[in-house]
């Protein structure tokens, strides 16, 4: 894809900035360009923010975010409006709701990656396979790939996630076994382009064995690709895993998960007079869906060097 | 062009019997046994046992797939456990709210993506696009039904100004135009929820596929023979981009069919995606699968649809 620059000056620009840039590695290259692109940059800041969040929650978090608080009659607190007390109200159970915030992150955190790791070790082995093998092997997983994004991904998790039952290891489970397709047809689509590739034909007449030229030749030229899709399944997966236990059938009471904080605002009740209760959890999901994919975005830039000279291009632009 | 549309139709039937598949198999992790209730529930003692037979219940599980398959191109998707109506019959009754919910989602990203995606690409890394690029994320990034409890807490709850539930006000009373006016009422909320992040992916195309186009030589040419800039990018520049458009809309029936089972769960909307919620809830599994079966059929219908339509628009591809 060429990509046009914004004006005559740019495009000096770009010629210009393309042979000044140093010597630098791969990695160092991509590196620099990510810190060029803004929006990254605040969106890797923010998922710094998170992270650190869901590392330091017991020392963060000014309650235990189990514990059923009563008032001195011996009451529960449900429902309670923010207070010096509960910075963001009480639940329906009588708990800190800004505890469970900020121990909500550690589930999307457990998910997010969890599933990334899964969707992402069938999708490198299932696209290798099919891309280095051609033939019927590929035609078979293709077609299978094809088969399983049909279904609109929610429903068909909804319904696996209620036959085996709620559980944190189940949705991470369903999640990541309905997330890999995407990252299989890019990792085909490259191994596929490649196959042939001259730095390949010379790999397998100094006779490289297959697995030899797959693992350090057409692995290593996927890692791009296969990191901006891992990105994005990770903030894919949140959203899911926020769906599911939004709906009820994904992570179970009494672990804190943004999702399940929102399923309280099923009720026009709670929508209407109580809007602690749901408006800090889906900024918490909103706000890390947005950063992670405003990083994919960014990475996916610095890392495929066919747009460089569009980044520059934007730099000069800006300047 | 006519074997190019065989060709694609020969593709989908392989892909069309694995999603069979997998909907039988998801089947047959659900308690009880799917296969029952094809069976009307109704029906006399005798007349159950020879069915039973006819399906093979005592036969290996292949068989048994093979009998469900002839069973569901037959049009028998099984009878609810819940009351025992037939399935086919429940969903057909769903359909048309559904739809009236999903085109009007389409219909509002495409007239309103479209422009947007032009002006952004037409305006490149202006603080305008730049904007329009936030905003986009922003859509692509916001769960939807936070989403859709922030409208209604803001334009129902706040404002009063929409209903937050249903397809009509019950018992209104209202006939001819006022229905009508009812109607778009109630469809004004979910429909903007549903259309969010289909809006957005529709922006983010345009303004690619135009960016594209707008790099082409003949553009330059048309450009430098003194040509109006408006008819340059309207007539010359987005007619061609318009082209890999149209496949966005095979890509959005997913997202649509996803969306809609928690829009029409939240805001009440009687289709297709409240009644697979429903079905869920209640345990209801043959209303469940048959809701997964025809949701990813009409998936693979509608891809293969934006195929041919890109097919049609564009002869290179016929001829590739």
């Amino acid at each position: 894809m060429s990509r046009p620059a914004a004006g005559p000056d740019a495009e000096a620009a770009a010629v210009v900035a393309a042979p000044t840039a140093r010597r630098t590695s791969l990695y160092g290259e991509a590196w620099r360009r990510l810190r060029d692109h803004r929006l990254a940059m605040v969106g890797l800041a923010f998922l710094a923010l998170f992270v650190l969040a869901a590392a330091l929650a017991p020392w963060l978090a000014p309650h235990d975010p189990f514990e059923i608080f009563r008032t001195p009659e011996g009451r529960i607190r449900i429902w309670e409006p923010p207070s010096r007390d509960h910075p963001l109200g009480t639940d329906r159970f009588g708990r800190d709701v800004l505890s469970r915030v900020i121990y909500g992150s550690r589930i999307s955190l457990l998910v997010g990656l969890s599933v990334a790791l899964i969707s992402a070790t069938i999708g490198a082995l299932l696209g290798a396979l099919a891309g280095y093998a051609g033939g019927h092997l590929d035609n078979v997983v293709m077609r299978f790939t094809d088969a399983v994004m049909a279904f609109p991904v929610l429903f068909l998790l909804i319904t696996v996630a209620v036959v085996a039952g709620p559980s944190v290891v189940n949705v991470i489970v369903v999640i990541g076994l309905v997330s890999w397709p995407r990252i299989c047809r890019i990792v085909r689509a490259e191994f596929l382009r490649l196959r042939e590739a001259e730095f390949v034909v010379a790999a397998r007449s100094l006779g490289a064995s297959d697995a030899r030229i797959t693992v350090l030749h057409l692995m290593p030229n996927s890692v791009a690709s296969i990191t901006v899709n891992v990105t994005l399944d990770i903030a894919r997966a949140i959203l899911l895993e926020a769906s599911l236990s939004f709906l009820g059938v994904g992570v179970p009471q009494p672990t804190a998960t943004w999702g399940n904080m929102l399923h309280e605002a099923m009720s026009l009740t709670v929508v209407r007079g109580m809007p602690w209760l749901w408006l800090a959890p889906g900024t918490c999901i909103l706000l890390t869906v947005l950063s992670l994919n405003f990083a994919g975005d960014g990475l996916r830039d610095a890392l495929d060097p066919r747009t460089a000279i569009g980044r520059a291009a934007r730099a000069a632009a800006a300047a | 062009m006519f074997t190019f549309i065989l060709r694609r139709t020969l593709q989908a039937v392989p892909i069309t019997v694995i999603v069979t598949m997998i909907v039988f198999i998801v089947m047959q992790m659900t308690p009880g046994n799917p296969m029952s209730t094809l069976i009307n529930p109704d029906a006399p003692p005798e007349e159950i046992v020879r069915r039973e037979r006819q399906l093979g219940l005592d036969r290996p599980l292949y068989v048994q797939y093979l009998a469900w398959l002839r069973e569901v191109i037959r049009g028998n998707l099984g009878h609810s456990t819940k009351g025992g109506r037939r399935v086919s019959e429940m969903i057909w009754s769903r359909l048309g709210p559904t739809l009236l919910l999903a085109g009007t989602a389409i219909a509002v990203s495409f007239l309103v993506g479209v422009p947007i995606g032009v002006l952004s690409a037409v305006r490149r890394y202006s603080a305008l696009d730049y904007a329009l690029t936030v905003f986009a994320f922003f859509g692509l990034s916001v769960p939807n039904f936070f989403f859709a409890i922030g409208l209604i807490y803001v334009f129902a709850v706040q404002l009063d100004w929409l209903p937050a539930m249903g397809l009509a006000t019950i018992a209104s009373g209202y006939t001819g135009w006022a229905l009508v006016v009812d109607h778009l009422r109630h469809l004004v909320l979910p429909a903007a929820v549903l259309s969010l992040s289909t809006l957005a992916t529709v922006v983010r195309f345009t303004r690619s596929a135009m960016l594209e186009v707008l790099a082409a030589d003949y553009i330059r040419t048309a450009d430098a023979k003194g040509l109006h800039p408006r008819v340059v990018v309207y007539r010359h520049a987005l007619l061609n981009a318009l082209i890999p458009i149209v496949t966005v809309l095979g890509l959005l029936l997913p997202f649509l069919f996803s969306g809609s089972f928690i829009v029409e769960a939240i805001f009440a909307w009687p289709g297709l995606g409240q009644l697979g919620v429903q079905a869920i809830f209640s345990r209801d599994y043959p209303v469940v699968m048959a809701i997964n079966l025809f949701a990813a059929l009409s998936v693979l219908a509608g891809s293969l649809i934006a195929d041919v339509l890109y097919a049609v628009v564009d002869p290179r591809i016929r001829y590739e």
